[in-house]
């Protein structure tokens, strides 16, 4: 199922219908599925109850994944598991070999990728979701490309 | 392409896009998928962060907000940033602040007096909101919470004014506050900005705002000084041309917030 642009949907249209992307980008973020399950469930629940005040609710739910799921790289962090570790994806050897140099950059650089590769956002556009500077956003891209273009040349 | 984007090789580019496709892929399209079930849903804990805002002078309140918090005038949770209801907004250290009209209801259904501010750093879209508070004049609080002020005594005396202190840096779910400082200041209708200086830096006139819905009443500011500042003054000139300092705090000695 495909989620529509904009349209206005009532909660349960909205699970049925964004659940599955949102699942996928919050995997690309975490590299995990398991966290991209209780991050996509963790969203939707803050969103229960509270859904017809949210204004653009397939933006919210969006800018939501990836605030949680840069939360959970927190948490990761302070834990002292800094390595995502990356799985054996999809059985297509450069595929496999491009994510796991992905799954180990660092989290804003991945993001960045991410936002930009997979949502095709604009610089501007992840500025203003990351709540960072285009400048900022434009540097952690030419430093993920720089270390994507060194570890996979 | 604006002149912002990079320009990426092709190759990479392809491969790139190619492997994040076909990784997200990985996540089947379910042909039954269960519809949303909140009982079953593990539910994450949004730990209520309690800010407590730092006074910092004699004629001073501070509305430590969530701690008698019941309600919101909008969402509680993080919408958008910036917020709505924004006055003033300022950057420090790469951290973006702004200072807003109040978002907070207080136990008596009524909005919170005064301004609120609050940073890009310890605030994220989904997240509830983290701020702090204060308002100009006399606090009238009750033994129920409702926080209602006597603007009266202060707007009788220009001098009159109040400052805040909180820290802008940090992260939304961190118990400890850190980075630079963020300060609120409350005026007189009459003092249209204000001078800071911290030791060691650059001195800083920032202009004051009232709030839309009233813009003949007092007028607020947003400030930030470094981390590491130590004294901070803040002072204006009174239509008598004469410096009145509101306040001077020594930040290193207000130790870490507590909730």
């Amino acid at each position: 199922m495909t989620a529509p642009a904009d349209e206005r949907l009532g909660f349960e249209d909205a699970y049925a219908a964004h659940r599955v992307p949102l699942l996928r980008l919050a995997l690309l973020l975490t590299g995990s599925r398991e966290q991209a399950e209780d991050i996509v469930q963790a969203v939707f629940t803050a969103a229960y109850g509270r859904w017809d005040d949210i204004d653009e609710p397939r933006a919210y739910l969006r800018r939501a994944v990836v605030n949680t799921s840069n939360d959970f790289h927190r948490h990761r962090a302070k834990a002292r598991r800094l390595t995502p570790i990356p799985e054996p994806v999809t059985a297509i050897p450069d595929v496999d070999e491009t994510w796991a140099v992905l799954i180990r950059l660092p989290v804003r650089q991945r993001t960045v990728v991410v936002l930009h590769f997979y949502e095709d956002q604009s610089l501007a556009d992840i500025g203003r979701l990351l709540g960072r500077p285009a400048a900022t956003v434009r540097s952690d891209l030419r430093r993920a490309l720089t270390t994507l273009r060194t570890e996979l040349s | 392409m604006t002149r912002d984007e990079l320009t990426v090789d092709p190759d990479l580019e392809r491969r790139l896009k190619r492997t994040l496709h076909a990784v997200a892929e990985t996540v089947a399209e379910p042909a039954d998928a269960p519809g949303f079930a909140p009982s079953a849903v593990p539910v994450v804990s949004h730990r209520r962060r309690r800010r407590v805002v730092l006074a910092a002078g004699a004629s001073f309140v501070a509305v430590p907000l969530a701690a008698f918090m019941y309600g919101r005038l909008g969402s509680e949770y993080v919408q958008e940033l910036p917020p709505p209801g924004v006055v003033q907004s300022g950057e420090i250290d790469g951290i973006r602040y702004w200072l807003v009209a109040p978002l907070h209801e207080d136990v008596c259904g009524e909005r919170m007096p005064g301004i609120e501010l609050l940073s890009d750093a310890r605030n994220r879209v989904g997240g509830e909101w983290n701020s702090g508070g204060m308002a100009y004049g006399e606090p009238v609080g009750d033994a129920q919470g409702c926080q209602t002020m006597d603007e009266e005594p202060w707007l009788a005396d220009p001098s009159r004014a109040a400052v805040s202190w909180m820290r802008l840096g940090g992260e939304p779910t961190d118990s400890e506050e850190s980075g630079p400082w963020g300060g609120m200041i409350a005026v007189h209708p009459t003092v249209r900005s204000v001078t800071v200086q911290a030791e060691g830096q650059a001195e800083q006139r920032v202009s004051t705002v009232p709030l839309d819905d009233d813009p003949g009443g007092p007028r607020y500011a947003a400030v930030a000084v470094p981390e590491d500042a130590g004294r901070v003054t803040v002072s204006f000139t009174n239509p008598e041309g004469d410096p009145t300092v509101i306040d001077a705090t020594d930040l290193s000695e207000l130790g870490e917030p507590v909730d």
